[in-house]
């Protein structure tokens, strides 16, 4: 095979693995907040609850937790998985970064002083219009480095789809590999996921600045 | 070599979590989730057969020089379906999960080089097709000239192949493994085949079919003349699925029959010799 | 009257910060509340700016019941909708400012009567640029907190709660985050709006401007207000000891 073809079939790996990071972005980032605001629910059992998810998703390994989402359906309820190994990659994508980024959220929220809680609450502000206006902004501009680096680990993260057998760029090079005798196929991957985090970098810099303002 | 590290890292991740998610999960669920289709009706005209294969293994599943997904397992079941107007439908799935993959229904069968030796018991099989030789790869000039020379060297194994699964624990040839210096488990061949090259290891069990695609082109090994082993192989499938299962049989029959397996055969040197389907 | 808080309890934790305080601000009146740390000054002020629920006694604004004790001795309030209400009457100056730090300075003064109290823009910007033109800090609607001293901030911080045209506003010592050179500009602003008959309560530590400034000056210590009266009789002629004390330590 030469370079051009392993490229090529490769492609469709990293297009696949473009799919899970961009999926998994647009369900996390949202549901982390959703989760972040449960954590701080008037209501001692939605608190319970949410502490409970958030331990256990960073307390065992994702590749563990894909292996259940994947696997699980079947041997809890004997339900036939045919179609199931991506909607359970993505499920298991989405609610393992929701939780980190639940609480990078938490910590950013919690970073906020009191008295901007407060002045907004002297001047008549809802609690929503208080979040929205005041609060999450400086929240994001906050947590933006930490938000990066969890981008970053996504985009190699995303290889673990592997677990499940999905033929995203990495297991396309595992599988190249082996037909091919070569090492080739790896450099590639490690090409793809340097330059789309290259990317990934470059693009936060620039929200960054963005939000460099004030301080 | 990071990647390297990074995959024997991932491989014994998934050794360790595949059977303990299993094992958690699998007191509560049911034995299968196939559809359960007795009557051959099931399997008219237009049926989707869901082949079920590691696409890590040359020369049986594999992807080939221009990127497309085959093999010998490939192009017979795809044969096969032809042959009934089936749809065929690839399932590439890790060779660790093969058995989760193919209780929850995620394929048909499992067809991929398949060793019937040891696992009698535990799968409905089809007939046998190919025979399976396990082999000792060495460097050419390397002074292990016999099983028994062996002794104290490091050896390469893929895991869960037929070659791992007779030196492991319990295997034909726990005895021999015990010999060794050190019984070095790797995720595929091919990073095996490298630390051979290195020189980080002295000799590499395998079936000498997957040996043979791993050797194509170099000239400096070869095989000890002693066989460590000697196995069958065969497609494995749901132990009530046995309508599918014969319909298999017939068709591999009939394509031996009509030389379609030889032809497919022909497309394999390194393992021409070895498919018994027909002879 | 503006503001009538009569039997105000409150208490944190078991210790009892505002012990049965009664106290009234009439229309136009500047008063300046005194007294060492941990004497209730400040609690008193979160009580009336509602930040702050009391435990007892009852609270009025223009006449209007905000907060009352019910025949079980519980403080009830009215409903939060109302309290909005409640709230629009009074503005709050924080000793840190609490300014937005992502707004700029116009937008700090514009967001609330625009968001809270559905204002024009327009409306909006012109109050908000006649009130920055009387802080005397017009040029700096653009820039944003961070690039503002720490005196031009507790302006822009005063010109945010009169921006909201406030019944009364409160002042929780306005001054003391602030360096010394930098106190001055702050005094200036609050004795201008005494001049103009702004209702103003002051929790302060600068006895000179209490003295010149205020109609009345309250002496509070261990939650109880010690001590009332004009300036003059205050700072002159104290009746009790423990005013007497207090002073005494700020003449040196």
């Amino acid at each position: 095979m030469d370079i051009s073809t392993m490229f090529s079939t490769m492609s469709v790996g990293m297009l696949r693995s473009f799919g899970i990071f961009v999926l998994t972005l647009v369900g996390s980032l949202p549901l982390g907040m959703v989760v972040a605001l449960l954590k701080k629910s008037r209501f001692v059992v939605v608190r319970a609850i949410t502490s409970a998810y958030i331990t256990v998703i960073r307390g065992t390994p994702l590749m563990l937790q894909l292996l259940v989402w994947y696997f699980g359906p079947f041997y809890l309820f004997g339900m036939n998985i045919g179609n199931w190994r991506f909607p359970a990659l993505i499920l298991g994508f989405v609610l393992n970064y929701a939780a980190y980024f639940a609480e990078i959220y938490r910590g950013g929220i919690e970073s906020i002083p009191v008295g901007q809680y407060e002045a907004c609450e002297v001047l008549g502000y809802t609690k929503t219009q208080t979040f929205m206006r005041v609060i999450l902004p400086q929240v994001i501009k906050r947590i933006m480095p930490s938000v990066t680096n969890e981008v970053i680990t996504l985009v190699k993260d995303t290889s673990l789809a592997f677990t499940l057998a999905y033929q995203e760029v990495f297991s396309l090079a595992k599988q190249i590999s082996a037909s091919q005798t070569s090492f080739m196929p790896f450099v590639i991957a490690g090409i793809f996921y340097f330059v789309a985090n290259y990317i990934v970098e470059f693009v936060m810099k620039r929200i960054e600045k963005s939000m460099g303002y004030y301080k | 070599m990071l990647n390297m590290n990074r995959r024997q890292f991932i491989s014994a991740g998934m050794l360790f979590a595949a059977p303990t998610v299993l094992g958690l999960v699998g007191c509560g669920g049911s034995s299968s989730a196939s559809s359960g289709a007795a009557s051959g009706d099931a399997y008219g005209e237009g049926y989707t057969f869901k082949h079920g294969f590691d696409q890590e293994y040359p020369p049986y599943s594999f992807i080939d020089d221009n990127g497309q997904t085959t093999g010998f397992d490939v192009e017979l079941a795809q044969a096969v379906c032809k042959h009934y107007g089936w749809e065929y439908q690839a399932v590439p799935f890790n060779w660790d999960a093969k058995d989760a993959e193919l209780q929850a229904g995620s394929c048909d069968c499992i067809w991929s080089g398949f060793t019937v030796n040891g696992r009698e018991d535990d799968y409905l099989w089809s007939k046998t097709y190919s025979d399976n030789v396990q082999m000792i790869l060495v460097k050419k000039g390397s002074e292990i000239k016999t099983l028994a020379d062996l002794a104290g060297k490091k050896v390469g194994v893929q895991t869960a192949t037929s070659a791992f699964q007779m030196l492991d624990a319990e295997g034909e040839q726990e005895e021999l493994a015990k010999t060794f210096g050190k019984l070095e488990v790797y995720p595929d061949y091919t990073t095996a085949f490298t630390e051979l090259k290195a020189g980080a290891i002295d000799a590499i069990a395998i079936d000498v079919t997957a040996g043979n695609h791993l050797i194509d082109g170099e000239t400096d090994y070869e095989y000890l003349a002693e066989e460590l082993g000697n196995e069958q192989y065969a497609i494995g499938f749901r132990k009530e699925d046995t309508a599918l299962c014969d319909k298999i049989n017939e068709a591999l029959d009939a394509l031996a029959a009509d030389g379609t397996v030889a032809e497919i055969a022909s497309h394999y040197p390194e393992i021409e010799e070895y498919i018994t389907l027909g002879k | 009257m503006i503001l009538q808080m009569d039997n105000i309890k409150k208490s944190f934790d078991g210790l009892e910060v505002l012990k049965d305080i009664s106290f009234e601000v009439d229309k136009g009146e500047v008063v300046s509340i005194i007294g060492p740390s941990g004497s209730g000054k400040s609690t008193l002020l979160r009580c009336a700016t509602f930040l702050e629920t009391i435990d007892g006694g009852e609270i009025r604004y223009m006449g209007q019941r905000a907060a009352h004790t019910d025949e079980n001795g519980q403080a009830v309030y009215v409903s939060h909708q109302e309290l909005r209400h409640f709230r629009s009457y009074c503005g709050l100056v924080f000793q840190q400012f609490n300014l937005f730090p992502h707004y700029s300075i116009l937008k700090n003064l514009t967001d609330a009567p625009i968001h809270v109290q559905h204002r024009s823009k327009e409306e909006a910007e012109q109050t908000a640029m006649e009130l920055l033109g009387k802080m005397g800090i017009a040029d700096k609607a653009d820039a944003y907190p961070y690039q503002l001293s720490g005196g031009q901030q507790q302006r822009v911080a005063i010109a945010r709660a009169l921006a909201m045209k406030p019944e009364i506003l409160f002042f929780d010592e306005p001054t003391s985050a602030l360096d010394p050179e930098l106190t001055g500009e702050v005094l200036k602003v609050i004795r201008q709006l005494a001049d103009e008959h702004m209702t103003m309560v002051v929790v302060t530590h600068e006895m000179p401007f209490a003295k010149a400034v205020s109609n009345r000056v309250l002496f509070m210590d261990g939650g109880v207000i010690v001590e009332q009266g004009d300036p003059i009789s205050v700072f002159e002629n104290p009746q009790e000891e423990r005013t007497k004390q207090f002073l005494r330590v700020f003449e040196h």
